[in-house]
């Protein structure tokens, strides 16, 4: 199955698949990387892109298949092996030492031949590698790494890898740290490392990225490989396409309904995450009585941090949330939900090790009649449980199952009976099909639809279009922490409007605008 | 019944997570069956048994049998087995509800010390009748320990400081704070060692049989309390969601800050009556050795028991009945401290055996690998 041009295989997947419980990530992927090559894995977060990588680098062990470097077939058991062989990744999330040096940090991965610490040597190489590719970091060089930017962190871990040795460089949402105006740095160095003769391999789901600076690009969707393009060939559309799935004309059924009353007012609202950098810029949105409205969000374009900003999960930097005519901007989750506001989570929902029966009281332990004065009371919540297993087809061989034994279907349905029980009227739906078989996935939009009819007003974050559009009576999209477009009428709007939007294909271009 | 599902790797990540998590929480996953447990029995006696036969020569069935003949076997023994399980089982008590909080409190000696140094200096000053003294002398204890534990939990709820780390060196703190006190402020006046006086009489409470004190029923009462705050109140509810699934207690809008305080003053609360009992119901006063190690001792106990507080009393006699045997290994010529070593031992097999059988069933479950 050689090439028949010249291109030589520096590293070559077969026929890899990688099984988490009951979620298949990996089916049957086959592909190769050419020696100097940039080349792209595009796809959703939970496409497999990420999977595949980590099976290279050896953190995952593989299911089926094989992996060959430079033509040898290679057992990776761990980044160990394949540090070895070569291959070398910048993670997401940086594992640097915050209290060591950038020497110090570089050296402990470096690959040790002597006993005694070889710093002089260590030093000329990291200097040498930083000014080859334009890091800047040769003043840096001691300086504690805890106090350096995170793109100068990034950097590092470019170092690292380098010094170490390997050949073929894994990117890994390499962006997603990176502040707006050191974008264009990154890419460029990505590039002079390409020309110097490394191998890149670079992880995205931003089409920009792609376009910019891709030999190759290959595309996943929900654990399979869609297809491989050069990167002269690569549009905009052609990505999309492969991105979001075929039926790109394919648009909305729901009719747009009168606005009710508003329920729940957003303005100007900033979050900053962990890092310190923003999340969410200046949403202003705003909510009415009796609509279901999704949210179109790649995951870590801020749309948890509305989720949990909404809910009181997260401080608000700035900007206000009006429920209900009320200001909320500040109080506590347990008030918000007393209030009517529900998070329907896509994962985490239940206790694992709590039976069913406890965890339909999980949001509401103090409410009567299931305590009074602080003391549960077991007929009720027993009479509660069973109702809600009954009404959502929880299938339990008991009440008093560990929670972590159902399956994840069971257990969402299990989660949004618990929200719905409780009579919310504004309900944050986080991703909450995720994972789920068709099945449930039906049930879920089945339930929500009516609840909706009966006054409920459902924000639905997601990234499958397919059920967004299905279920939506408008429609907003989040691009890096920014509301990039609202539509209200989605009979006009096709999936190919939105992905663009959701990739930060193109910004604001021939959309309504946000309304205030 | 497989359909194609949408792959979900942060679930995944988080499942990872939560396995690295609960790692550390040694009692809550790793000892899973009873199984385990016999296997680990075994283990650490047929271990001792080789260093007793290594070391000298004598038969180590022999040996053994003395060493719990006496605990066991004798009235004398079984009564000074329970009235040494007494301080641990009240302690173990405290220590559980922070457990299944998931906040490892491994303060119990300290605030012991603190429950001890504040019933001396009330029973010693304070001349009231018993019926009001002794209620006194619990109530403060308890609150003078809950304030000690109060500052491991101010200290994580506001600055994020890990409450191993500070419930254990503030047990070194408490330690040394009452050796002041019995050197200092409460010390007796001329005393041949360090002690405090003895306190009022009225303070003291009566024997069951010697050397069993009423204390005894205390701590036996505490069981069914511990266990119904856990089981039947919305407290221990709310406490035990954080503690099996912190992120989901998050999501659900508890408030874990407030929470992680009060399981802090509770449990310390708790744990400190075990260094009350020590004074009114066995030495009368307070001396260097008043908590006795009960409270790193009521660690292991409560790991044993897997966190669960009616089988906690039973891991507390049979800890005790090794901590009482140990005067009969001497006659042996085997030093006592060997029942130290078993009791780690003991702790380490049973680790080490959960660990196995979660291996092997981990092997058992991704046995059935898909192919391509």
């Amino acid at each position: 199955m050689q090439e028949t041009s010249t291109p030589e295989i520096v590293l070559e997947a077969k026929g890899i698949s990688k099984r988490f419980g009951s979620v298949q990530a990996l089916d049957c992927v086959s592909l190769s990387f050419r020696k100097g090559e940039i080349h792209t894995l595009l796809g959703e977060n939970g496409a497999g892109k990420t999977t595949l990588m980590n099976i290279i680098y050896g953190l995952y062990q593989k299911d089926a298949g094989e992996i060959l470097v430079n033509g040898k077939v290679q057992e990776i058991r761990s980044p160990h092996d394949s540090l070895q062989l070569g291959i070398g990744m910048v993670p997401q999330f940086f594992k640097l030492v915050p209290d060591l040096s950038i020497l110090e940090n570089i050296y402990l991965f470096m690959q040790k031949t002597k006993f005694i610490i070889d710093r002089k040597g260590a030093r000329a190489t990291i200097k040498e590698l930083s000014q080859m590719f334009c890091f800047g970091l040769e003043d840096k060089i001691d300086r504690e790494v805890g106090s350096l930017t995170e793109g100068e962190k990034q950097k590092v871990e470019i170092l690292k890898i380098l010094a170490r040795g390997s050949r073929i460089l894994l990117f890994d949402e390499a962006t997603n740290v990176l502040a707006p105006n050191e974008l264009d740095s990154f890419l460029q160095i990505v590039k002079d490392l390409n020309k110097s003769g490394y191998s890149i391999i670079y992880i995205t789901h931003r089409l920009q990225e792609a376009l910019q600076i891709s030999d190759r690009i290959s595309a996943f969707r929900k654990g399979k490989l869609v297809g491989t393009i050069p990167g002269e060939e690569a549009t905009l559309e052609k990505l999309t396409v492969m991105m979001v799935g075929a039926e790109l004309e394919k648009t909305s059924a729901v009719l747009p309904q009168e606005k009710g009353q508003t329920i729940l007012e957003v303005k100007e609202l900033s979050v900053i995450d962990e890092r310190g950098l923003p999340a969410l810029k200046n949403v202003s949105c705003r909510f009415y009585e009796g609509e279901i409205v999704g949210l179109a969000g790649i995951e870590g374009n801020g749309s948890n941090y509305l989720a949990e900003a909404l809910i009181g999960l997260r401080r608000v930097k700035s900007g206000k949330v009006i429920y209900q005519g009320s200001d909320i901007t500040h109080s506590l989750p347990m008030r918000r939900m007393r209030l009517g506001m529900s998070l329907m989570p896509s994962s985490n929902a239940l206790v694992p090790l709590f039976s069913v029966r406890d965890n339909t009281i999980l949001d509401y332990p103090e409410k009567a009649p299931f305590s009074r004065h602080g003391l549960l009371d077991r007929k009720a919540i027993t009479a509660h449980a069973k109702r809600i297993v009954n009404d959502y087809q929880v299938q339990t061989p008991s009440l008093l199952l560990q929670a972590v034994k159902l399956s994840g279907g069971n257990r969402q349905r299990l989660a949004l009976g618990r929200k719905i029980e409780s009579n919310p009227k504004f309900m944050i739906a986080y991703h909450p099909t995720k994972g789920l078989d068709i099945k449930s996935q039906g049930f879920i939009y089945e339930k929500l639809l009516a609840m909706k009819k009966e006054g409920m007003t459902v924000l639905f974050m997601g990234t499958d279009l397919d059920e967004l559009l299905l279920v939506s009576n408008r429609l907003m999209v989040i691009y890096r922490g920014e509301i990039v477009g609202v539509f209200d009428d989605l009979r006009s709007v096709s999936k190919f409007d939105v992905g663009v939007l959701m990739t930060g294909g193109a910004l604001c271009e021939g959309v309504a605008n946000v309304e205030n | 019944m497989k359909t194609n599902k949408q792959p979900n790797l942060n679930e995944e990540d988080a499942r990872l997570r939560t396995m690295r998590r609960s790692a550390l929480s040694i009692s809550k996953l790793t000892l899973a069956s009873p199984l385990a447990y016999v296997i680990a029995f075994l283990l650490t006696f047929l271990i001792g048994g080789a260093v007793i036969y290594a070391l000298t020569g004598q038969n180590p069935i022999s040996v053994y049998g003395s060493f719990f003949a006496h605990s066991f076997f004798s009235e004398y023994g079984i009564l000074e087995v329970l009235a040494k399980a007494t301080p641990i089982i009240i302690a173990g008590a405290g220590m559980i509800i922070a457990f299944r909080c998931g906040l490892w409190n491994l303060g119990a000696e300290g605030q012991m010390a603190i429950g001890a140094i504040v019933s001396t200096a009330i029973g010693v000053n304070l001349n009231l009748p018993a019926g009001i003294l002794l209620p006194i002398i619990f109530l403060a204890s308890f609150v003078g320990g809950a304030l000690w534990s109060g500052i491991a939990g101010f200290l994580k709820t506001r600055f994020g400081v890990h409450e191993m780390l500070s419930t254990l060196m503030l047990n070194y703190i408490a330690l040394k704070l009452l050796e002041y006190m019995i050197i200092g402020p409460l010390s007796m006046p001329h005393p041949n060692y360090p002690r405090s006086s003895e306190i009022l009489l009225q303070a003291q409470m009566p024997f069951l049989q010697y050397p069993l004190n009423v204390t005894f029923l205390i701590a036996l009462a505490l069981i069914p309390i511990v266990w119904f705050i856990l089981n039947r109140t919305s407290l221990g509810y709310r406490l035990q969601a954080v503690g099996f699934g912190r992120e989901a207690a998050r999501l659900a809008g508890m408030d874990i800050a407030k929470l992680t305080m009060i399981v802090m003053l509770v449990s310390g609360g708790i744990s400190a009556l075990g260094g009350t009992v020590e004074v009114v119901g066995d030495f009368m006063r307070m001396e260097r050795n008043v908590t006795g190690g009960y409270g790193f001792t009521a660690i292991v106990v409560v790991m044993l028991a897997r966190e669960e507080i009616i089988a906690m009393p039973f891991a507390a006699f049979f800890i005790s009945g090794m901590i009482v045997g140990a005067s009969s290994l001497t006659l042996a010529g085997i030093p006592a401290a060997f029942s130290q070593i078993l009791i780690g031992l003991l702790l380490l097999c049973v680790v080490f055996a959960g660990y196995i059988e979660r291996w092997l069933r981990h092997r058992w479950e991704y046995a059935g690998k898909a192919a391509c």
